[in-house]
């Protein structure tokens, strides 16, 4: 593989530093070049697959190093790149949906006064994104990760004269900063204790083979948990998911890039990277397997009651994200990759046609105030219903079969996995309920919009193209994981993820026969309550039966997590802040003050007030110089010195 | 003072005995390797000329001669200091005037770094001060000699070299933060800053002096052998605690920080860059030329003690910089953090910790200069816009400032690509190398919490709309805007390639005595 890798990353970087640099590039020459550039990374990924497919065996593992980076002491990273078949999904993804959705944004934001800002953010975004799937050391990726993270703020605030969106980007970068406090201390335990953080060669063969022999199995658990934390914070689940649903404030082609297809899958890319690394540690991988069917039941319970459209996408993303976990944490690799690249596909489809809707209502999102949408935008509501049945796992539609490998592969691993397959098989079930009822709401039933107020129409060609595009893969993409019969990617994926075990008989037909059943139902349930005559005022069903109520408002508030936090950290942190200020303006200032008032004697109010902040001070270092001796006196007792 | 200066002359005569035993009884003068103390004796002699030319320059000249003397001084100073590596590289490093000036790779590169910091404070401050209409003529002066000090800091081999230069800097800092002597503010801050200063010293002083009663030398590599040969003496183990009180104080750390949100606020802004950025510099490289050198031997009684400084300095710096209403108290909280995180530096105490710390303090420097810049032109005149809530909409006001600020809060921060988050990275790393993984875990708590207040200045910037009237105050001039633009320049440039000064750092050959 030749250094024009770089290239890969390197175009869209460079479309992001002429973009701010300079502000001649304006509308629509913005938008096309930056399309150009990320097209380039594709073609060039293109060519950097069809080198990796002509090699064999372990040669597909190709490092590629632009020379030394960071070096201090022992420690080494290189300017690496890892090209292997898993990086190749990756930026073949990244890359591909990127060109899509940076063409729909031509159209999308059309008119912005920010226009060119928005492609370079774009560009930004999509090189630091294939630096974090490129690289071949941890920090590298964590390059890539903090860069990802920021254009994520960046564009989540896109629109900062709201207040909500300023305020979501906040909440955004606070609730990652919390994950990537996991990463870097999973990391540096990793390197303190296998002695590099390059992932695939250089001394002892890299991470991946130096972590799993080097590590005790106390290490290593706790070191993936660190980096797991990282992952949950990136990749919205349990317990940082609370980030992602505000992160909607963000233009609509974020959403589907950004916190859909691409840099939230970034946790369980991660996850299946370090997979040797993370597969020596079992307890981890529970956790990640029951963090994730978790994650995906409570945030489908959500999306069952959200009115507004992006919502419920962004709910449903964090539990197809759950599903991933669930495949992943128990060594399912393949799998979780599989689902990750057809969610990438019909996730950012869903969005898109969200964007449409929204562009033709006046950028209305709340889907009470949508119905028969589809007799007027016709193309937007054939490429929804394909992603729609894709999501929910109709056969032969992409999300059937990357969904069903994963139930599989959990209901294999004894009887814990069993309890994760019953969890995510609920979850599949109301994924198609609440699925159907956004698809009812908005393009089918009564229209509850009036034509004085809207005049809906199709969007332009710049927005359809993609749509249409996607909705392709979305049906093609299954074809990558038919079991038996045509397993491409999993196959591909071998020598980066170790042998894929993907058994089929009877047991694997009847769980592919309950999931589609499950699927069916759920449409059919759907229509029983959203399609009746008086569908509105049945919208929330849920609430008029016994107990539903409180139930309803209790998915509403998304679990009570959100007010949780709000009063855990928001208020409990300003306390603690509040009380540390007061203890060191007023007690550390107070017992100097007191004994100050000592060591004079009892003076008068006056001489007290007049003596100030100088004395008092002085008082204070000599305190402090006591603190000191009296601490190295202690040292001296406790070491016997 | 009085007293403290009596204790120094004596203490000094002690030392020219000690240090030159002569069979006869004759003091020798020591030799003197003029090359060697080149670069410092340059200073000294620059900010004389500027102090004493008053009477050969026409007043209307004064200004600019000053300036200018003062820059060709840092300049002559660096290419002395270039000659001294050129000398290290042949391989002669060790020590010069008796064993007093260490003249090693760690001296000479925080020499390099000290000359930057006060070429920055020239560049940044003049046009500020002038702008301020408080720009004297002495300005260059003091911030030559500062640098003097602070270089002496790094290479002094012997504690009383060290607290000369200690006395020396901080005399000129002292004055540097009442240089806005109409206001009161400055003037009580300044006056607070320099009594307490000096009380500190005095610690530092009787530091010394136990020291050199019980290993009968204040030279640092005969204090080494001393403490190489075993036990360690109780008086010993009070000079050492004495010793970090006068350190401890110059880079602001806990319970000895109260000045620094103080002399923040109070000094001009154009100045507070190379106080913020040179106290905890020259603190911090003699921290690492007496602990992890001198008193390496001594590691396990000091460890504890410096490891529970930096918990506390962390600590308190970033929890009450949480719910600070004021930007310079909030950045001078923020640099009492920093002061923690260096001290894991120290406490780490390998060769990889040193340059860590080196990569930390010219990453910090860069930062904390730039900040401040804008903080200067942001604020206004007489430093009246200094509330965090005067920056709303300095977005859109002017984009640029707003971005830059941007960069430098991020760096501050410890978020790639900036050299903020690569020294903090390699630093922690350092650490957790040799052992000290709980240290580094209050240090990412600590950052993570740190992350929240530099993300409310940038919000405040990017969303909140402008209070007030617009002010057109806040308009650069040329000469700051280049300051600023090196300062991002080297933020980002350390950021992305931090192997550029790193392969320096490497090759500069960092190992003290004792190390």
């Amino acid at each position: 593989m030749g250094k024009w890798v770089f290239l890969i990353p390197a175009l869209p970087a460079a479309g992001a530093a002429l973009l701010l640099m300079t502000r001649r590039i304006r509308e629509p020459l913005a938008g096309w070049l930056a399309t150009a550039l990320v097209g380039g990374s594709f073609a060039l990924s293109v060519a950097a697959a069809l080198e990796v497919a002509k090699a064999h065996g372990d040669e597909r593992r190709m490092v590629v190093s632009l020379g030394e980076w960071i070096a201090a002491g022992k420690f080494r990273a290189g300017f690496d790149f890892l090209v292997d078949p898993l990086s190749i999904v990756m930026i073949l993804v990244v890359t591909g949906v990127g060109t899509l959705i940076h063409l729909y944004s031509i159209g999308y934001m059309h008119g912005d006064p920010r226009f060119s800002r928005f492609f370079a953010y774009l560009n930004l975004f999509a090189a630091s994104m294939l630096v974090l799937v490129l690289g071949n050391n941890m920090i590298l990726m964590f390059l890539g990760w903090e860069g990802v993270g920021l254009c994520s703020y960046l564009l989540i605030s896109f629109w900062f004269e709201k207040d909500t969106a300023a305020a979501a980007g906040k909440k955004a970068f606070v609730t990652n900063r919390v994950g990537d406090f996991g990463f870097i201390l999973g990391t540096l335990l990793l390197f303190a204790n296998a002695g590099t953080l390059t992932i695939l060669g250089g001394p002892g063969g890299g991470l991946l083979s130096a972590a799993p022999a080097m590590l005790t199995s106390g290490t290593i658990t706790v070191a993936t948990l660190l980096l797991f934390l990282g992952a949950t914070g990136k990749s919205a689940q349990l317990p940082l998911l609370v980030w992602l649903p505000d992160a909607m404030e963000g233009p609509t082609p974020v959403s589907a890039l950004i916190h859909a297809a691409t840099m939230v899958t970034a946790g369980v890319y991660m996850i299946a990277r370090l997979g040797p690394v993370f597969s020596a540690a079992p307890a981890t991988m529970w956790v990640i397997a029951t963090v994730g069917a978790i994650t995906a039941l409570v945030a489908a319970t959500i999306a069952l009651v959200q009115t507004d459209l992006k919502k419920v996408l962004a709910y449903s993303t964090i539990s197809q994200l759950g599903f991933m976990f669930a495949a992943v944490g128990v060594g399912a690799f393949a799998m979780g990759i599989f689902h990750l690249v057809t969610h990438a596909f019909f996730k950012a489809l869903l969005f898109l046609g969200a964007g449409s809707v929204m562009h033709a209502m006046n950028n209305t999102v709340d889907m009470r105030n949508f119905g028969a949408l589809r007799k007027k935008m016709a193309v937007t509501w054939a490429t929804w219903a394909v992603g729609w049945l894709a999501i929910v796992g109709i056969p032969p539609l992409a999300g059937f079969f990357s969904k069903d490998a994963i139930l599989a592969a959990d209901f294999e691993h004894g009887s814990a996995g069993k309890a994760i397959w019953l969890l995510l098989s609920l979850t599949a079930f109301l994924t198609s309920v609440y699925m159907s009822r956004a698809t009812y709401l908005t393009f089918l039933g009564k229209a509850r919009w009036s034509e004085s107020e809207y005049h809906p129409h199709e969007s332009p060609k710049t927005m359809t193209i993609p749509l249409i595009v996607l909705a392709g893969a979305a049906v093609l993409a299954g074809l990558l994981g038919v079991p038996k019969i045509l397993p491409v990617l999993a196959h591909w994926l071998e020598p980066s993820v170790g042998e894929v075990h993907e058994p089929f008989g009877a047991t694997q037909i009847v769980l592919l026969v309950i999931a589609t059943v499950l699927a069916v139902a759920g449409i059919f349930v759907a229509r029983a309550i959203w399609m009746g005559k008086n569908a509105s005022e049945r919208g929330d069903l849920l609430a008029r039966l016994p107990g539903g109520a409180s139930l309803y408002r209790f998915f509403e508030n998304g679990w009570g997590i959100d007010p949780l936090y709000r009063l855990l950290f928001v208020k409990g942190g300003t306390a603690v802040a509040g009380a540390l200020k007061w203890i060191d303006t007023k007690v550390i200032d107070g017992a100097v003050n007191g004994v100050a008032r000592l060591v004079r004697g009892g003076g008068s109010e006056a001489s007290k007030a007049q003596t100030g902040y100088v004395r008092n001070y002085a008082l204070g270092v000599a305190l402090g110089a006591l603190l000191l001796i009296g601490g190295f006196v202690l040292v001296q007792i406790v070491t016997g010195g | 003072m009085i007293r403290i200066i009596n204790t120094l002359q004596v203490a000094s005569a002690s030392l020219v005995a000690a240090a030159t035993p002569s069979a006869e009884g004759v003091i020798r003068a020591p030799e003197i390797d003029y090359v060697a103390i080149a670069p410092e004796a340059i200073l000294v002699l620059g900010a004389l000329a500027i102090l004493l030319k008053k009477g050969f320059v026409p007043r209307r000249y004064r200004m600019m001669a000053s300036v200018a003397t003062g820059i060709l001084a840092i300049c002559a100073s660096l290419i002395a200091t270039g000659i001294l590596w050129q000398r290290l590289a042949d391989g002669a490093a060790g020590t010069a005037v008796s064993g007093i000036l260490a003249v090693d790779g760690f001296a000479v590169f925080s020499k390099v770094l000290f000359l930057g910091i006060a070429a920055f404070a020239i560049l940044l401050g003049v046009p500020g001060l002038r702008r301020e209409r408080i720009m004297r003529e002495e300005y260059p002066a003091l911030v030559v000699l500062a640098a003097a000090g602070m270089m002496l800091m790094a290479a002094s081999s012997d504690l009383i070299l060290t607290f000369l230069a200690l006395e020396l800097f901080s005399l000129a800092f002292y004055v540097l933060a009442a240089f806005a002597r109409d206001l009161p503010r400055p003037q009580e801050s300044a006056l607070k800053y320099f009594l307490l200063g000096a009380f500190a010293s005095a610690f530092f002083l009787y530091g010394v002096a136990l020291a050199y009663g019980t290993a009968g030398s204040t030279n640092l590599t005969s204090i080494a052998d001393f403490l190489g040969r075993g036990s360690i003496p109780w008086i010993f183990v009070a000079s050492m605690a004495l010793i970090l009180v006068g350190l401890g104080f110059k880079v602001g750390a806990v319970p000895f920080h109260m000045w620094v949100p103080d002399v923040y606020q109070g000094a001009p802004s154009q100045v507070v860059g190379f106080l913020a950025s040179g106290a905890k510099a020259a603190g911090v490289v003699a921290l690492l030329r007496i602990y992890v050198s001198a008193f390496h031997a001594a590691r396990p009684s000091w460890l504890p003690v410096i490891a529970g400084l930096s918990i506390a300095t962390m600590a308190v710096g970033v929890v009450v910089a949480l719910v600070q209403s004021d930007i310079k108290r909030l950045l001078g909280y923020s640099s009492i953090a920093h002061a923690g995180y260096l001290l894991i530096g120290v406490a780490a105490a390998t060769p990889a910790a040193t340059s860590a710390s080196l990569f930390y303090l010219v990453s910090y420097a860069a930062m904390i200069f730039g900040a401040f810049a804008i903080v200067s032109v942001v604020s206004g005149k007489g430093d009246g816009f200094t509330r965090i809530d005067d920056f709303a909409g300095l977005a859109r006001r002017r984009p640029m400032l707003a971005a830059a600020f941007t960069v430098f809060l991020l760096g501050l921060a410890g978020i790639p690509p900036t050299a903020g988050f690569i020294a903090k990275f390699v630093l922690f790393q350092a650490a957790v190398e040799s052992g000290l993984w709980w240290l580094v875990l209050c240090g990412a708590v600590a950052s993570v919490i740190a992350a929240y207040f530099y993300l409310r200045v940038i919000i405040v910037m990017f969303v909140r709309e402008p209070e007030g009237e617009d002010l057109d105050s806040d308009e650069p001039d040329p000469i700051t805007s280049l300051g600023m633009g090196l300062a991002i320049g080297i933020t980002l440039v350390l950021g992305i390639i931090p192997q550029a000064l790193m392969s320096v750092l490497a090759g500069a050959d960092l190992v003290m005595p004792g190390l």
